[in-house]
């Protein structure tokens, strides 16, 4: 059975000061570490098994990685290589799933990885990866903090061609000097910058309803008027209603999340620390 | 129709969605769901197996999902006697339970929303159909001991 190959990647040039102000997910920065380590022919499924990730987080952590410019493809390795490597995107168009979630290969060139089109969610939904289930475990313990609930798998048959050969993969220079930033606490300057936690900002918002679900319908639609990108750049793709442990720093996501409530409640929500006309200054500045 | 909702009257209208689905668990076995810490998700949440989604439109525009894995469907088959247990039968049990649920909130909206015949879907996926918002309401709950997932997905 043929293995489809991992393309070359290569670490942005500014890596540390991109990804200082970051925070994803562990396993983007376990491939980040590895990626440019990686050999020709290295497959999916070999590069995802030498890291202990499924191949479908490999492949959702390098287009989170490509989004945020942190890493970028060799492309002069690919064109000497014997072999036709294809890139990310070209194995995702290659399904057929493809057109049904709009992504036409139209995209703007400015733009090559249009956000929408490298959410872990859509890879998932174009290579047809949605989960199949593991046996679920019924126990409670655990429950009401979501840390039971069950894991859908991803089945093993995401990106399939190639023989496998076997690969050994050297700790990139990230991973022996253990360099990766602390994204979460300092600015490029190396000043702290203000931690702004969600969860008092959801308990206000809460607090405005009869509570209960209706209160998590509430902050949902103040939500849906932030724009995603700001949470995002923040490395939230998830956050709970209760005991949200999520902080930001950013005051322009403060900011929209004060205007959202105006708009959805009309109630003017206070968020400590925040500053007005720090906020103002950022988005004038260019 | 075309007046918007307020934000509670939003609120309130998913709950009575929220309601419906407990009171057709309830009906069938006896046994009521028990929520779970709700999430507000940016991409769309891993979906069990067997799944039923209920369109919306009007004030109110958008879908909920219900998602449950093979072991609740096949605790519901038991509990309206159904002897069979495949595929087929577990994706239309998905379906008849959204089937209710829209049926009752019908009932209980009239004409104020028009609620799609639900679509059913297996294997995890989501009906090519629904356009997906740009973030989620997930609620996951537990009945009969089997986790299952309530997703609300508003345009907004």
């Amino acid at each position: 059975m043929k293995q489809e190959k991992i393309p070359r990647y290569l670490l942005a040039e500014d890596f540390e000061v991109r990804s200082e102000e970051l925070s994803m997910r562990r396993c983007i920065w376990t491939v980040a570490s590895s990626i440019s380590e990686l050999r020709l022919e290295t497959s999916f499924r070999d590069f995802s098994e030498s890291l202990s990730l499924s191949e479908s987080d490999v492949s959702s952590a390098i287009l989170d990685l490509l989004s945020h410019r942190l890493i970028h493809e060799n492309l002069s390795f690919d064109e000497s290589s014997p072999v036709p490597v294809k890139t990310v995107r070209e194995l995702l168009k290659g399904t057929s799933s493809t057109l049904a979630l709009g992504i036409s290969g139209d995209e703007d060139p400015t733009n090559p990885i249009p956000e929408a089109a490298v959410s872990p969610t859509a890879i998932h939904t174009r290579l047809g990866e949605f989960p199949k289930m593991k046996r679920q475990d019924s126990t409670v313990v655990g429950w009401i903090s979501g840390e039971n609930e069950s894991t859908p798998t991803v089945p093993d048959r995401s990106i399939k061609a190639g023989v496998v050969k076997t690969m050994s993969l050297k700790p990139s220079p990230i991973a022996r000097t253990a360099k990766l930033p602390d994204r979460r606490r300092r600015t490029s300057g190396g000043t702290e910058k203000k931690r702004f936690k969600l969860q008092p900002i959801i308990s206000q918002i809460e607090k405005l309803s009869k509570g209960g679900i209706e209160g998590s319908v509430l902050a949902y639609q103040v939500f849906l008027k932030v724009p995603a990108k700001l949470l995002r750049d923040e490395g939230i793709e998830s956050f709970h209603l209760v005991d949200a442990n999520t902080e930001f720093t950013n005051q322009r996501l403060c900011q929209a999340i004060i205007r959202a409530t105006t708009e959805i409640t009309g109630y003017n929500l206070k968020i400590e620390g925040y500053n007005k006309s720090e906020s103002l200054n950022l988005i004038e500045s260019p | 129709m075309s007046s918007s909702m307020t934000s509670s009257e939003v609120s309130e209208s998913v709950g009575v969605f929220i309601k419906m689905m407990t009171r057709c668990l309830m009906t069938l076995s006896r046994v009521s769901p028990t929520f779970g810490e709700p999430s507000i998700e940016l991409v769309l949440p891993k979906l069990h197996a067997y799944n039923g989604f209920i369109s919306i439109e009007g004030p109110l525009n958008g879908w909920l999902g219900l998602s449950f894995p093979k072991e609740f469907t096949d605790d519901l088959l038991c509990f309206v006697s159904e002897p069979s247990r495949d595929e087929e039968i577990r994706i239309d049990m998905a379906g008849e339970i959204a089937n209710t649920v829209a049926a009752n909130s019908r009932e209980h909206f009239g004409k104020r929303l028009i609620i799609h015949p639900p679509l059913a879907t297996g294997n995890g996926m989501i009906d090519p159909s629904l356009t997906e918002s740009s973030m989620f309401l997930k609620i996951p709950f537990k009945w009969h001991g089997h986790p299952a997932i309530l997703l609300i997905s508003l345009n907004s």
